[in-house]
């Protein structure tokens, strides 16, 4: 177990992972018509799908302590994503005939430049449908929200393990756990769907120029994680010192 | 028509949502009627903050509303009873997620640059309407773990669909209220009968009965005044058989 204010300081630095590793997972509602790159789904609720997979992966090893609650928590995210991509990937590509695509990428817009995949030196240029922004995930952006999945897979399970630790003196630890999951999706989607109002709805991960607006989700799920981490500190203190109204 | 304002509908809401958690908090379960406001309250705010386009979908911004209210109650839970101290419990709540969603829409606003009018009165409305309705779902299925999941789901679905299922053409507040008024029946007939299965529910059976009544009642009312209201609203597109030119 660990100490209320560690527990305090961990709520607010999964709650700021939570927020960053947004900017890292492709997603784009558009890309349900092929129509740009990315998962077929808004960021926001990728991620919180990404980020409570991962938490249901913590919870199996809560009792083995916080190094393996935080790599369980990012593996079954990152295994999420990563399922998800190539089911996406396999319907686009042998189902509507549509390649992988990085659409900043093709357009060298992307954020190192040129129009090649930047790990796989595969051209871009000249695959991307006219008209469309990309479409499917390519190697890059599979690389990049495996990233954002790790991250936002490790910092719910940061907030799932606080919480866990914070309240367990008060209450048993079969509640504790379904406590403490609960609350961990919460701050995860506070924390989630914050960034998103930057994305505007679609994003290819870190090859993205958007990546670039990252501070401002990082000073916002900064403010807010630390507002919910010290309600969270306050209330289990209440409860720990049997001040119980 | 005129519209009704935030600030109208959440007042009112406010009012209705204390007072039905007191009541419930003294037993009389029939209170859970009273809840069917703040409903309508959270879902005009996500319709306030949906309608300027936002870079997230209505379901995002319905999950992350309830994920403060939903939480905030959650957690206060965990120190101050519920049940013996319902306006205590209330007053704690509505105060978190106030902080929570006032923050949050200030962030929004002023580091995120969203520039979505009223976006920090929508978030602390959304917030502290799903806090109440959260609140009263508590004091109904009373403090089992097992079920938060279910209670920040079925809320989270009642306040994003309305705004969700009505938007496009020709949508408007009165539609789009009426809606979420059914889905507030239909929510509350859900929480009366997992209440009635429940074994740690904290009325007796007879209230759990009482709130299955009530809720089926108002949900035949609305899904009757609902279903005429849309069928008045595509009177000219029925009429014509093409889209009208001023929508």
């Amino acid at each position: 177990m660990i100490d209320p204010v560690t527990a305090t300081i961990m709520i607010i630095a999964g709650g700021v992972l939570v927020g960053v590793c947004v900017h890292f997972i492709p997603a784009s509602a558009t890309g349900a018509m092929a129509a740009a790159t990315g998962i077929a789904t808004g960021p926001s609720m990728l991620s919180a799908g990404a980020g409570l997979a991962g938490i249901y992966a913590a919870a199996y090893s809560i009792d083995s302590g916080l190094a393996p609650v935080i790599i369980s928590g990012a593996v079954g995210s990152a295994l999420m994503l990563l399922i998800t991509i190539l089911c996406g990937n396999i319907v686009l590509a042998f189902g509507i005939g549509a390649p992988p695509v990085s659409g900043q990428t093709a357009s060298g817009k992307s954020t190192f430049g040129g129009t090649k995949d930047i790990i796989t030196g595969f051209e871009q240029e000249g695959y991307r449908s006219p008209g469309t922004d990309g479409h499917g995930m390519p190697f890059q952006t599979v690389v990049s929200g495996t990233i954002g999945a790790l991250m936002g897979g490790a910092g719910g399970a940061l907030v799932f393990y606080a919480v866990y630790s914070m309240t367990l003196p008060a209450i048993s630890t079969e509640n504790a756990v379904a406590l403490a999951g609960i609350v961990a999706a919460g701050v995860f989607l506070i924390n989630s769907v914050l960034p998103a109002y930057v994305l505007v709805g679609k994003t290819e991960g870190m090859f993205d120029m958007k990546i670039r607006s990252m501070h401002r989700t990082f000073i916002s799920c900064l403010v807010t994680s630390s507002i919910v981490a010290c309600v969270i500190y306050a209330i289990s203190w209440l409860a720990v010192s049997g001040v119980v109204a | 028509m005129k519209e009704i304002q935030i600030h109208t509908l959440f007042g009112a809401a406010l009012l209705s949502g204390i007072a039905g958690i007191l009541l419930i908090g003294h037993g009389i379960s029939i209170g859970i009627v009273f809840l069917w406001l703040p409903f309508l309250s959270a879902a005009n705010s996500i319709r306030g903050m949906a309608m300027y386009g936002l870079g997230t979908g209505n379901a995002s911004i319905g999950y992350w509303g309830t994920a403060v209210g939903a939480t905030s109650a959650f957690v206060v839970s965990l120190s101050v009873s519920c049940r013996s101290t319902p306006l205590l419990y209330v007053a704690a709540v509505v105060a978190i997620s106030l902080v929570i969603g006032l923050a949050t829409g200030i962030l929004a606003d002023k580091v995120i640059r969203m520039r979505i009018p009223r976006i920090e009165l929508n978030s602390a409305v959304i917030a502290m309407s799903t806090a109440m309705i959260t609140a009263g779902s508590l004091l109904i299925l009373g403090n089992d773990y097992g079920l938060y999941p279910f209670i920040y789901i079925i809320i989270t679905l009642a306040v994003l669909h309305p705004y969700n299922a009505s938007t496009g053409a020709g949508e408007n507040q009165k539609r789009t209220l009426l809606l979420a008024l059914v889905e507030a029946c239909m929510t509350t007939l859900v929480i009366g009968i997992v209440a009635m299965l429940a074994s740690r529910s904290s009325i007796p059976v007879s209230g759990d009965v009482a709130i299955v009544a009530a809720s089926a009642c108002g949900l035949v009312i609305a899904v009757v005044a609902w279903y005429r209201l849309v069928k008045s609203d595509i009177y000219e597109i029925r009429w014509t058989g093409y889209p009208p030119a001023e929508h």
